[in-house]
């Protein structure tokens, strides 16, 4: 095998003190087979650096505690000190800088507390790093609802949660009080939802936190749950419906959230027809009566129908 | 000063003890003299092959190390210029990154990006960019002006100012060269143009200026009860009490002004009244309009329309 270059040997080490840094202990023997290098080879490499850190130990260079060390063939970072990374002068790409923009400002925006965290006006400073970087401040964009943090304070760090007795909205504006075991809180889309299992019928279920009225002391302990990584998206095919409208172009602006435009087709009249995908009963008849007067629903039949059905129900609370 | 350790072996080894010396004499001009004097291996300095040595280590700090060292040919010295993140700062944003995961960029960046080796399986804030953001991140760093298509097929020439996320959708905030007002640009209104960018930018470097505006909050709450320009209407509006926290929380402005029992009444100024008509009619029958008359006689006449009652 060709002996492989300095730059190769040295993207590798800095890609293994990364994973080392950001994911925990590195087996070297899966890293030389996932760089097809010979274990012998690879560990020379990572020695060079890990032993180089030892070195400078002595005070040639620095002084600060080692970060990395090799233990039973694996990369280890020990401690949370000084690496090689910190001597990095590049900004990241703009596309790497964007990311870690809106994380950092999504971050601080929910954990804002600078008396309880020492990487407080670190991360302040990082954003303005990033802001120039960027060239524009990226706003934060999960708002946090009001029960958010008594939600959160359920769920226990030492192994036992309290269980909790909600009031909860669902998306028919029907109430209903539930016991309630809560596992964890996540956010998606905007929206912050509270993984839990439902005590009533034994099902877990992800509840939106700000459809949550009241919560209080459920009476007892249970063993806290994992926390499982959080969806891409919910999966609501099944709720989908799709109808097709005729409307002026400025309409669609104002389609309610949650609803996708599909086909769009631009008309002569200048109007546009537009298929458009609603999930849940509720929302489609918001969707319904919510494109306005001068939208015209020309299919399937069945919506038209609905459409004018549910118009006459709530013009009758008016009428009365 | 320190000096160099005198073990060397490997040029990966040799390389990250020349970073790493580089890096310890920051803020302090090196010469060839200075290195020579602490590496023997660069020591020869009439020989191309030493120098050519040292050129090759200095270009693969750069490239794998991200270290970049400069030559000032002008004073024959060479500094090493700044890191990007002090230790802390790059620490507090890998625990950002293991906190919110932001999708839809950047996924295939190297590992070795801050945050992009980071197992963020237990990442409790999921944020998800449009892809179209990746084409406007240059023309806005650059302050270029882009042009795409909008909507129906208006060709649309801006100065890219921001991009935020208002509700659940994303918007950038640009001034329309056509009229000179600072708008909304919802992305997914944006058209795609099969086989090209949807987004193209145009002109020079630059070109324009962004205006302050430090209310980043709120800037892009697009809630048209901010920013609607109807004459100001007060509505009160009948609702369980229960329904009045949910309404209260979702409309700007609005206040439970009087309860009884389990019921509510709630006010808000109306500043735009199709929009406001529309959110009422998302809660279906949940909710009853009580004043003002007008409003409450277009909500009428809009659901005689589509109801076909005459």
């Amino acid at each position: 095998m060709a002996r492989d270059s300095v730059s190769k040997q040295a993207r590798v080490v800095m890609t293994l003190l990364a994973r080392a840094e950001e994911s925990g202990d590195v087996e070297l023997e899966a890293a030389a087979a996932e760089f097809d290098v010979k274990i012998n080879a690879l560990t020379k490499w990572v020695e060079d650096f890990v032993y180089l850190e030892r070195r400078l130990l002595t005070g040639e260079l620095f002084s600060p505690p080692v970060t990395f060390v090799i233990e039973d063939g694996s990369l280890i970072r020990h401690g949370n000190n000084r690496s090689i990374r910190d001597l990095v002068t590049k900004p990241p790409p703009i596309e790497v800088a964007v990311g870690l923009l809106i994380a950092a400002t999504q971050y601080i925006t929910m954990y804002d507390d600078p008396d309880q965290d020492g990487l407080h006006y670190p991360l302040i400073s990082a954003i303005n790093i990033l802001r120039k970087i960027v060239g524009q401040e990226y706003p934060a964009t999960a708002k946090a609802p009001e029960l958010l943090a008594d939600v959160e304070e359920s769920i226990g760090t030492r192994g036992r949660s309290r269980a909790q007795i909600i009031r909860y909205m669902k998306d028919d504006f029907s109430v209903s009080e539930r016991t309630v075991e809560i596992h964890q809180t996540y956010s998606i889309g905007g929206y912050w939802y509270a993984k839990l299992l439902d005590c009533g019928d034994g099902n877990e279920k992800s509840f939106r936190i700000d459809r949550i009225l009241e919560i209080s002391d459920g009476g007892y302990y249970f063993p806290t749950a994992p926390t499982g990584e959080i969806p891409d998206s919910f999966d609501l095919s099944e709720l989908a419906n799709r109808v097709t409208v005729r409307t002026d172009d400025e309409a669609l602006d104002a389609l309610p959230n949650g609803v996708e435009i599909d086909k769009q087709t631009t008309l002569g009249d200048g109007r546009v027809e537009v298929e458009l995908i609603v999930y849940g009963e509720s929302r489609l008849d918001h969707l319904l009566l919510a494109i306005g007067p001068n939208a015209e629903v020309v299919g399937p039949p069945e919506m038209i129908e609905r459409r004018a059905a549910h118009a006459a129900s709530l013009l009758s609370t008016y009428l009365t | 000063m320190p000096n160099a350790p005198d073990e060397r072996g490997s040029a990966l080894e040799r390389t990250l003890i020349l970073a790493a010396w580089f890096a310890s004499r920051r803020g302090s001009p090196t010469t060839l003299h200075d290195i020579t004097d602490n590496f023997p291996e660069y020591a020869d300095s009439d020989s191309e092959a030493s120098r050519r040595m040292l050129r090759r280590d200095l270009q693969l700090i750069e490239d794998d190390l991200q270290i970049e060292i400069e030559w000032d040919n002008a004073n024959s010295i060479y500094t090493v210029k700044p890191p990007v993140f002090t230790r802390d700062e790059r620490a507090s944003l890998l625990r950002a990154m293991g906190t919110v995961r932001v999708d839809g960029i950047a996924e295939d960046a190297d590992e070795t990006e801050i945050g992009h080796a980071r197992d963020q399986s237990a990442a409790q804030i999921a944020v998800r960019l449009p892809l179209i953001v990746s084409e406007l991140n240059a023309p806005i760093r650059d302050r270029q002006m882009v042009e795409f298509w909008y909507k129906k097929g208006e060709r649309r020439r801006v100065e890219p100012h921001r991009i935020g996320r208002g509700g659940v959708a994303w918007y950038l905030l640009a001034r329309d060269k056509k009229d000179g007002a600072i708008k909304h640009f919802r992305l997914d209104r944006i058209l795609e143009v099969p086989g090209a960018p949807a987004i193209v930018a145009v002109g020079e470097l630059g070109a324009f200026e962004v205006p302050d505006n430090r209310d980043l909050a709120g800037e892009f709450d697009v809630d048209p009860n901010e920013w609607g320009r109807d004459t100001p209407l007060e509505a009160e509006v009948a609702m369980s009490r229960d329904l009045a926290t949910i309404f209260c929380s979702t409309v700007v402005g609005a206040r439970i002004s009087s309860e009884q029992g389990g019921n509510a009444i709630v006010s808000v100024t109306v500043r735009h009244y199709a929009a406001f008509l529309n959110r009422i009619l998302s809660f279906g029958s949940n909710v009853r309009l009580e004043n003002p008359p007008e409003l409450v006689e277009m909500l009428i006449s809009s659901l005689k329309q589509m109801s076909g009652a005459k």
